[in-house]
């Protein structure tokens, strides 16, 4: 009786902290899509990069 | 180009490749706004490693990795025979690897951002959507030096009819081209998947009995391209040795890799000390013509040589001959002049 309760409360808590888990990570923001997806943005961070002296291709 | 960095947010729960987070590919920080905290051991271009799109896409992958697009091998295969065998060492150490290749195409090049050429890029193709194809932001990027403005009539000459008919590169050179069949091949001759003007255009089909009759004649003597390259290409000189040249063509020879096919020819920039500062000589540099046989892609139905067959065999217009073979060039190229014969009147 006292381990079928113990095994109980375990099997509770994993699933208590699986659902909390879930929870957290897809409340966790995906940060880089703050910026990413932000047109004027991405203009005010933009550097025109510093072009090579190279020979042409194709 | 700052777009070029934008993604859609639209895409980001339509399309599965979103789903585990712009990390799985581009590691990086995600939990951070700082531009610098969040790109710490970020990957620009995942893409850029073939395993990267591998984990999904198994076959295509690993097709890819030998094909010719990935390890440009062609490039070596068309030079070597200008070299002996401590030269072709030299090269391999010092050229290909480092400069010639730099021009292989990963998954990513295709199919989501466009390729750096001479140092720009458009980078993201269409905001971070995997595109299956997209020929005016990837081909005409690698190939916008010749081939893919003379196809579209941006290099000054006609333009060819079939992108007047709408039809772009991969109407013509299709996916099992690119991806490969897992088969190293060393030159984009060998691949057996690549274009074919009969494979559209059977010979014995066409409409008229003089055009049947001219094919006929014609056939296993003058290639397609010999009477209907419908203007001059671009033909270059020197491009790697700092002194490029350039400039508009036609050129009508025999074919190197067929001497007994008349064809259009391409004057290719490799010159005499081309990998001097290499300490490459080219001790067999006169072995290889400067000409390469050339599929122009600047096709028309009706030119001045399916019009009149003087053109050719009276006029001999646009053939190469002994007064416009280039200054300097390789003993070769003498083999490829090619005298039509006239016609009995």
């Amino acid at each position: 009786m006292k381990n079928r309760r113990t095994f109980l409360l375990a099997f509770l808590a994993v699933w208590i902290l699986a659902l909390y888990g879930a929870a957290v990570f897809a409340a966790t923001p995906n940060k880089c899509i703050q910026c990413h997806t932000n047109d004027a943005l991405m203009k005010s961070l933009h550097k025109p990069p510093v072009l090579p002296k190279s020979e042409g291709e194709g | 180009m700052y777009k070029g960095y934008v993604v859609d947010k639209a895409l980001l729960d339509k399309d599965p490749h979103f789903k585990a987070g712009c990390i799985l590919c581009h590691a990086g920080n995600d939990g951070e706004l700082s531009k610098e905290k969040a790109h710490l051991r970020m990957l620009k271009k995942p893409s850029d490693n073939l395993r990267s799109c591998g984990v999904c896409h198994k076959k295509t992958a690993a097709n890819y990795a030998k094909s010719l697009h990935y390890t440009t091998i062609g490039q070596r295969t068309g030079v070597m025979p200008r070299f002996s065998e401590a030269e072709l060492k030299t090269f391999d150490e010092k050229v290909f690897e480092k400069s010639c290749r730099s021009c292989h195409a990963s998954c990513g090049d295709c199919h989501v951002k466009g390729a750096p050429v001479g140092g720009i890029s458009i980078g993201l193709v269409a905001k971070h959507k995997f595109v299956k194809k997209d020929e005016g932001k990837t081909c005409a990027f690698c190939h916008g030096g010749r081939v893919y403005p003379e196809y579209t009539g941006d290099y000054g000459g006609a333009p060819d009819v079939h992108y007047q008919k709408g039809m772009l590169c991969m109407d013509c050179h299709k996916k099992a081209e690119f991806h490969g069949d897992g088969t190293a091949y060393k030159s984009k001759n060998e691949v057996p998947q690549r274009p074919a003007c009969k494979s559209c255009h059977p010979q014995g089909k066409e409409a008229k009995k003089e055009t049947q009759v001219a094919h006929s004649l014609h056939d296993g003597k003058v290639s397609c391209y010999g009477c209907h390259s419908g203007s001059a290409y671009r033909n270059c000189n020197d491009c790697h040795g700092g002194h490029a040249a350039a400039g508009p063509g036609m050129i009508l020879g025999r074919s190197p890799r067929d001497r007994k096919v008349l064809t259009t020819l391409r004057l290719i920039p490799t010159v005499r000390d081309t990998f001097a500062p290499a300490g490459i000589k080219m001790e067999h540099f006169d072995a290889v013509p400067n000409y390469w046989d050339t599929p122009a892609h600047n096709i028309k139905k009706r030119t001045e040589r399916t019009r009149k067959c003087d053109v050719c065999h009276v006029d001999r217009k646009n053939f190469l001959t002994k007064e416009t073979l280039i200054k300097n060039g390789a003993k070769a190229n003498e083999e490829l002049i090619f005298v039509p014969k006239a016609i009995a009147r």
